[in-house]
């Protein structure tokens, strides 16, 4: 009775609400309700394809996504990999402290930071390194997204630190390590045969709702990132909320192939890592 | 517009801050209670004759909307490193590439009025694009406009790649020296952010030749408001001359009032004739001669577009 209930509570918290949000934004999108809508019609979705960047958003978003996992999981597998074989608590309990920062606040914090008018441009200019904002490199609102990646980084690599190094602790791979070694087996090979793919492994449902995370940032990309291309969740806000009315049906049906995409990429990670969530 | 789709019978919202395409949208979908102002006491004091009031977008206000303030756009400069600011189109695009990453207009509302007054003067200036939303015209003048624009995109704030999104990051980008230029839909915002102390006191504002988007912001009730009386009490008091005279001080808002100083007492006359403050902002009567007519608000809700499509992602 009381698992019952619990699946009851769980579809009634988590499911439903998507279900039915999903259900609006699809119904939305193809004109059926909507107090601006008059009927059923495929326009908006040609439209969305078709006459917007939604298509480069999706594509920016990917992209975003992807660098910003590789470097979070670079740097978090080299922290742990030097933590576990030379441990510094010190640094351990240091990387708390970005744990506390909202989204938002980070991304102030960088931009800030490697703004053209920000903390290092101002030090590079005082000590005559450069003699204006103009000669700093642009960091912020550019091409190759260092802003975001940054905060990105700066925001999720703890997290993952202090995960895998807690996973490499309850795997024994001190342990491990040296039976590989016994074994005639030396640093690099155990690293990169099985550290890495066993701390990956172990932590995949993590990985993959942080990768859904990333894919769904705002804020972020919002301040540091540029016009063209944005993230599709800039996209689906601009359009939203901005001058058109009868552009709020392009932003549902973008809203539902980006729900789609999102259900579609956790169903494939979590059945490819046959994960039991 | 998301309450009445979910069909409940009183807004949480009983007034609001609204012009032109705001204006434009809630009476597209009939949310606006009205019309309303005749009844205000103190909207016999209103310049209806000034057209830059009574027409918001191309559109008379019928009482569904009561002014607030008026207001003229206006660019700023610093005059500690800009001797000779830009006057006319074809100065501002010598100025521009001549100082490469120190100009860029914003993606937002302020953005969007330096565009339209663009169109306008490419179109043949005051008057030109008057009345109701003309296609042809439009096409016709955009594409111009574009040209104009991605002529000079290249020697934009960050190579034109990215575009503020507002204008607090503008005002930020000037005040840091990333741009020689910022500008506001507000003439008297110079006066107000050097006494905020975020432009430094060098900062000046002024027209250009080409002439700028003047034009007015009202108040209007939400047709589902539960509370329109009180709303309408409190309009009537933010159209009063003590409310009106408070908002006109450049540290407050600075904007210019909508009531006519020829129906306020001698008393009150006198004190909006003398309001203090204005110092770095160009005179009022000597802007008046460049201010143009807001056009209708489809202009302003394709050039958004546009400006994402042809010159944003180009």
């Amino acid at each position: 009775m009381i698992k019952r209930l619990t699946i009851l509570l769980f579809f009634i918290l988590t499911v439903l609400p998507i279900v039915l949000g999903l259900g609006y934004s699809l119904f939305y999108s193809v004109g059926m309700i909507g107090l601006m809508n008059k009927g059923f019609t495929l326009e908006y979705w040609q439209k969305m394809f078709l006459a917007t960047d939604a298509p480069e958003s999706f594509a920016y978003s990917f992209l975003i996504t992807f660098l910003s996992l590789i470097l979070i999981l670079g740097f978090s597998l080299a922290f742990s990999w030097w933590q576990i074989r030379k441990p510094r608590k010190w640094f351990n309990n240091l990387l708390f402290l970005p744990l506390t920062f909202p989204p938002l606040i980070a991304a102030f914090s960088w931009f800030y930071i490697l703004s053209p008018g920000g903390l290092i441009s101002r030090f590079l200019i005082q000590t005559g390194i450069i003699s204006g904002v103009e000669e700093f490199p642009r960091m912020v609102n550019d091409t190759l997204g260092i802003g975001i990646l940054s905060t990105h980084v700066f925001l999720v690599f703890p997290l993952f630190g202090i995960l895998f190094l807690h996973q490499a602790n309850k795997e024994r791979i001190p342990d491990l390590m040296q039976v590989s070694q016994t074994l005639g087996s030396n640093s690099s090979q155990f690293f990169m045969q099985v550290y890495v793919p066993l701390i990956l492994k172990k932590t995949a449902p993590f990985i993959i709702l942080y990768t859904v995370f990333l894919f769904g940032a705002f804020e972020v990309p919002l301040l540091l990132g540029k016009s063209a291309p944005r993230m599709i969740t800039i996209f689906i806000t601009e359009k939203m909320s901005k001058f058109n009315l009868m552009d709020i049906p392009v932003a549902h049906a973008a809203a539902v192939v980006y729900s789609f995409l999102v259900i579609g990429m956790t169903a494939i990670l979590i059945r490819k890592n046959s994960l039991e969530i | 517009m998301a309450e009445m789709e979910a069909g409940k019978a009183n807004s949480e919202v009983d007034m609001g801050w609204i012009n032109g395409e705001t204006f434009f949208q809630l009476r597209q979908i009939d949310a606006l209670h009205g019309p309303f102002v005749d009844q205000l006491p103190n909207s016999e004091l209103i310049n209806w004759d000034n057209p830059f009031i009574n027409t918001d977008f191309q559109q008379p206000v019928e009482g569904y909307e009561c002014p607030w303030g008026n207001v003229q756009m206006g660019l700023i400069y610093n005059a500690a490193t800009v001797e000779n600011p830009p006057m006319t189109t074809d100065e501002l695009m010598e100025f521009v590439k001549a100082n490469p990453g120190k100009f860029t207009i914003g993606n937002d509302f302020t953005g969007m009025t330096l565009l339209k007054s663009l169109m306008i003067h490419f179109a043949g200036g005051k008057g030109a694009l008057s009345g109701p939303f003309d296609e042809e015209k439009y096409q016709k003048y955009s594409a111009q406009l574009w040209d104009y624009i991605n002529e000079m995109k290249p020697y934009f704030w960050n190579e034109g790649t990215s575009f503020p999104s507002d204008l607090a990051q503008m005002h930020q980008l000037f005040a840091n020296g990333e741009l020689l230029i910022t500008m506001s839909n507000n003439d008297s915002e110079v006066d107000n952010k050097i006494s905020q102390g975020i432009f430094p006191e060098s900062a000046r504002a002024y027209i250009p030749d080409f002439g700028t988007i003047q034009n007015s912001h009202y108040l209007g009730i939400i047709k589902h408001a539960a509370n329109k009386e009180a709303a309408m009490v409190a309009i009537n008091y933010m159209i009063s001359p003590e409310a009106q005279y408070k908002k006109m001080i450049p540290e407050v808002w600075g904007d210019r009032t909508i009531l006519s100083t020829q129906k306020l007492s001698e008393e009150w006359a006198e004190k909006f004739d003398s309001i203090p403050g204005r110092k770095y902002a160009p005179k009022r009567d000597e802007i008046q001669e460049k201010a143009l007519m807001e056009p209708a608000p489809e202009y302003m809700i394709r050039l958004f577009e546009d400006f994402r499509t042809k010159v944003i992602n180009q």
